[in-house]
């Protein structure tokens, strides 16, 4: 059988990182994974399994898994909560908290879910037409002479991967763009 | 750096004709930072060859490379494999590379994907402006570094011409008259004493006289390896 561990520091250690007031107070209606629409294309992504999984103290699973990174922050679910858990908050508080302990590994997960583009310094020719064609101004050129996205502002667009001359960029693609594209290769 | 423009599609399908089996070779040169021959106009060139074979009903295979540049005899050593898998190569390269490549591999049979145009500056995305034209023998230092030989349509070296209106070249109405721009440039800078010296005659020579151009470091040449 199954043996899960369970935790109850996340829920303090969540609190730390800006989490919603209301959390704990979900009862599991499901009107979050109702709305969802990451929910609808990737199996393992569930909000209100999520929070559920929080409350319970099940950290390992949460923290080290790729579920929570799947989430698009779309918000879509926070209207719709009738107890003002505001899960897309809670993901994010989750995620914070992965970044604080292992950021390498924090990029890591959104670079795999899709969330993130990055340039392979190899291929990148620092034409400058990622840095101009942006809409948020994440990549720069390093003083090495090679593009580098800004986590903090990229939010996996795909405009620049799409426009790159030499196709140094790499986007994976997101669940909803993997669901849209079928079998297709993306 | 160097500007190029991929050559309609017509032209290149005109060329590639007798072949079922090419390759489209790209450069991480100029021509990819100018968006003509990098990585994603191979894949563009070579999908919309496939497609218009096959419509034509003369399905084509094409192998898609891009190499770091097409200037240089060691980056395309893996062209001696290359070329034994295909029957032509379509190179994206400037002409440069093309000629190095038929130079290097006599047996090569190479064409041009692109028309190279000139040496421009990119003051914005999707935006090539001429700025030189490799005279060589460099007289900006006289125009407060505005080039009249690329940038006036008329090549003078005394203009500006009877045809300059309003800051605007007769030619278009939306190219500036580069005389103009150094008039107004040496006097921004207290020097339009320069406009009434008799500058010497050009040296047209180092331009191109004495057929193609070399230029020899032999210092560096002392530690050539290459045989
Ligand atoms: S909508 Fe709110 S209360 Fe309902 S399951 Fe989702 S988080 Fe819990
Ligand atoms: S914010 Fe995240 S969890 Fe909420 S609906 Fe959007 S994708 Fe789903
Ligand atoms: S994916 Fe979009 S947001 Fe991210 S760096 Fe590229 S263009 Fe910017
Ligand atoms: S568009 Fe591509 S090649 Fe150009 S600077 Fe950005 S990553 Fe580098
Ligand atoms: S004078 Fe000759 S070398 Fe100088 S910028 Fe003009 S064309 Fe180029």
């Amino acid at each position: 059988m199954l043996e899960l561990k369970k935790d109850a520091s996340l829920i303090e250690e969540i609190r730390q990182h800006e989490a919603p007031e209301y959390f704990t107070q979900c009862f599991r209606c499901g009107a979050c994974s109702g709305i969802c629409p990451v929910e609808k294309v990737a199996q393992d992504f569930d909000p209100r399994v999520i929070v559920h999984a929080l409350l319970l103290g099940l950290k390992e699973k949460l923290l080290a898994d790729d579920t929570i990174w799947k989430c698009s922050g779309c918000g879509s679910c926070i209207p719709v909560c009738p107890m003002d858990v505001k899960p897309m908050e809670v993901i994010k508080a989750l995620k914070a908290l992965v970044a604080e302990k292992d950021p390498e590994f924090a990029l890591e997960m959104r670079f795999k879910a899709g969330r993130l583009a990055r340039v392979n310094p190899e291929k990148c020719i620092a034409c400058l037409t990622c840095v101009r064609d942006c809409p948020f101004s994440a990549p720069a050129i390093v003083p090495d002479g090679y593009a580098v996205i800004d986590p903090e502002k990229c939010r996996a667009c795909g405009i620049c991967v799409v426009e790159c001359p030499a196709r140094a960029i790499e986007l994976n693609p997101s669940p909803e763009m993997a669901a849209s594209l079928g079998g297709q290769d993306v | 750096m160097i500007i190029a423009e991929r050559k309609p599609i017509e032209r290149i399908l005109q060329m590639i004709e007798p072949y079922q089996k090419i390759a489209v070779l790209g450069c991480r040169g100029c021509v990819a930072i100018c968006s003509a021959g990098g990585d994603r106009e191979v894949e563009t060139l070579a999908s919309a060859l496939r497609l218009a074979r096959k419509k034509q009903g003369k399905p084509l295979e094409t192998i898609e490379e891009t190499y770091v540049r097409q200037c240089d005899p060691e980056y395309l050593k893996p062209l001696a494999e290359l070329k034994e898998k295909v029957e032509a190569v379509v190179s994206l390269a400037c002409g440069v590379g093309v000629n190095l490549c038929a130079d290097l591999y006599p047996d090569l049979k190479i064409y041009p994907g692109v028309d190279t145009t000139f040496y421009g500056a990119n003051p914005a995305l999707g935006e090539w402006e001429e700025k030189c034209r490799g005279c060589g023998d460099c007289i900006i230092d006289l125009t407060g570094g505005i080039c009249p030989i690329a940038r006036c349509a008329k090549n003078l070296l005394n203009g500006p011409c009877g045809g300059s209106q309003n800051g605007k070249c007769e030619i278009n109405p939306d190219t500036p008259c580069v005389w103009q721009e150094v008039y107004d440039r040496l006097k921004a800078r207290g020097e339009l004493d320069r406009l009434t010296k008799i500058w010497p005659a050009k040296n047209w020579i180092p331009a191109g006289y004495g057929g193609p151009r070399r230029r020899v470091r032999p210092d560096l040449q002392i530690n050539n390896k290459k045989a």
